[in-house]
């Protein structure tokens, strides 16, 4: 099998997986879908580069994230971010957690898409500091240093859109 | 409320992308990264039919036809209709956004595929029920970026993938008509696929919507999955219109990349009311054409249309070059470009009674 076939097996094999990275980097199902679209032209043409990687998944991933971050992207959609108060209720206790995460959806969609991208890669991805600092082309300390600081930011705003519910 | 730590936070952020994982379709996923011409923007059904029909050698060239959605400009203008100030003149249809064009592309999907025929005896699952199809990497497509899809997913036991498929070809939607009953193989899986088209779609507009049918052996039964496609226009600005026309300026020039001595050349002006009229009117009603990248054919010969309207705000030019590549229509006002380029440039050419 030459490598551009192992390439394209291998593209084929880890779309819903980029797919899926891409939904959570993005917020938007269109949004994922034309980034993983740009992601695979761009990789494509270092098909048989990358079918000879001993961990090509983790250059696709990285390559996605770097699309995603890296601002060349103009990007023609941004998720709705309108104010959370008229998407918050004062539902049952069976509810609260699916409001949780609705509201802590839509708060991501605030973060500026570095720091969203630590988020994803850490607690959707489970990669250390140290892949998620080779995935965005960054140290390890700043990667902990976006984080805490998403981590900050979503808390706040957790609280203050809790304890503004009625 | 207490605040939340860090553990805490983390934890309701993986629940919060968990919860979120059904916005990834993994057949739909596949589809984008197995697509002819991997990992770019996919050309339409429909479209592709055409290339077919008109029987040209694909030279495998990639074009991109109408710039990237990147270059686009902003929409000007308002969002609601104006009446035209003259009399006479055609009157300005509703000016559209892509917000709203997109979310009528989506209401449109989903009623198409709430309406969809049901094999008899069908059990209707989700993706999860149809593992086989759902591996499956066939899955089709428009312009992916202005395509709204649904999906519907059923199980039927006691009869033959083939069986099935031939009932859907006798079963189309209301208003559509089948293609009839393909199919798809890797060497050890042969999935059967029905496309359905609307009766009424224009053979080479890129927007409306398509449905395919695919069918699947599999040892706990048949797999069926239907696909609905509703692929949206992208909005015309209020600058990419045509009001108020004096005159037209036409020129035509037919190249013979084999023969360029045969190469002709002709112009004429529309000053006739009714013909100005006829020609805005034709234009004006014409949609915006979704970008994407597609295979170009070999063309040796081609024909490109100049038309220039003359309005009393300034001159609008619209250029349009026949070829299966080029199915798009590029507008100027006053030399810059005005996107969308627009599809069905045919029918202005068809109001202006060029037959060529």
């Amino acid at each position: 099998m030459s490598q551009t076939e192992d390439y394209a097996e291998l593209v084929a094999a880890r779309a819903p997986a980029l797919l899926r990275l891409a939904v959570m980097l993005t917020g938007d199902r269109l949004e994922a879908e034309d980034l993983l679209q740009t992601t695979l032209l761009r990789t494509q043409r270092h098909a048989d580069r990358i079918a000879a990687m001993a961990a090509p998944a983790a250059y696709l991933r990285r390559a996605m994230v770097h699309e995603h971050i890296s601002g060349l992207r103009r990007l023609r959609r941004r998720v709705a971010t309108s104010s959370l108060e008229g998407h918050d209720r004062a539902g049952s206790d069976e509810a609260a957690p699916v409001d949780r995460r609705d509201a802590t959806w839509r708060l991501l969609a605030t973060l500026p898409r570095r720091q969203r991208a630590v988020l994803v890669l850490r607690y959707y991805e489970d990669l250390p500091d140290r892949e998620i600092a080779a995935a965005l082309g960054c140290s390890e300390p700043t990667v902990r240093s976006n984080a805490s600081r998403a981590l900050a930011s979503l808390r706040l705003r957790l609280t203050d859109n809790e304890e503004a519910r009625p | 409320m207490t605040r939340l730590t860090d553990e805490q936070l983390g934890d309701l952020l993986g629940d919060t992308f968990t919860d979120h994982e059904h916005l990834a379709d993994p057949g739909r996923a596949v589809s984008i990264a197995t697509a002819p011409g991997r990992g770019q923007r996919r050309f339409g059904r429909a479209v592709l039919g055409a290339a077919a029909a008109v029987a040209v050698v694909a030279a495998g060239a990639m074009y991109l036809v109408s710039g990237g959605p990147n270059d686009w400009m902003p929409d000007a203008g308002p969002r609601t209709s104006r009446p035209s100030t003259l009399a006479g003149k055609p009157p300005l249809p509703p000016l559209q956004t892509d917000a709203g064009n997109r979310a009528e592309a989506l209401r449109t999907a989903e009623r198409v595929a709430a309406a969809l025929p049901v094999y008899p005896g069908a059990r209707e699952t989700d993706a999860a029920g149809a593992p086989g199809l759902t591996r499956w990497t066939a899955t089709i497509s428009g312009p992916v970026a202005y395509t709204e899809t649904r999906q519907r997913w059923w199980t039927v036991t006691g009869t033959k993938a083939k069986v099935v498929a031939r009932w859907y070809d006798a079963h189309a939607p209301a208003r559509f008509r089948s293609e009839g009953v393909g199919g798809e193989g890797d060497g050890t899986t042969w999935v059967n696929t029905v496309d359905f088209y609307p009766r009424t779609r224009h053979a080479l507009s890129p927007s409306g919507v398509s449905v395919e049918v695919q069918t699947l052996d599999t040892a706990h039964g048949v797999e069926v999955r239907a696909v609905v496609d509703s692929v949206w226009p992208p909005a015309r600005p209020l600058a990419s219109y045509v009001q108020d026309v004096t005159s037209i300026d036409v020129s035509i020039v037919t190249s013979n990349l084999n023969a360029p001595s045969r190469d002709s050349r002709r112009s004429f002006t529309v000053a006739s009311p009714g013909r100005v009229l006829a020609v805005a009117r034709a234009f004006d009603a014409l949609e915006g054409y979704p970008t994407f990248i597609h295979s170009c054919p070999a063309i040796t010969r081609y024909t490109t249309y100049r038309i220039v309207f003359h309005t009393p705000t300034g001159e609008v030019t619209a250029r349009y070059m026949t070829s299966v590549c080029s199915m798009g229509m590029q507008v100027r006002r006053d030399g810059a470009v005005v996107p969308p380029t627009l599809a069905g440039a045919d029918r202005v050419i068809t109001a202006l009674g060029i037959d060529d």
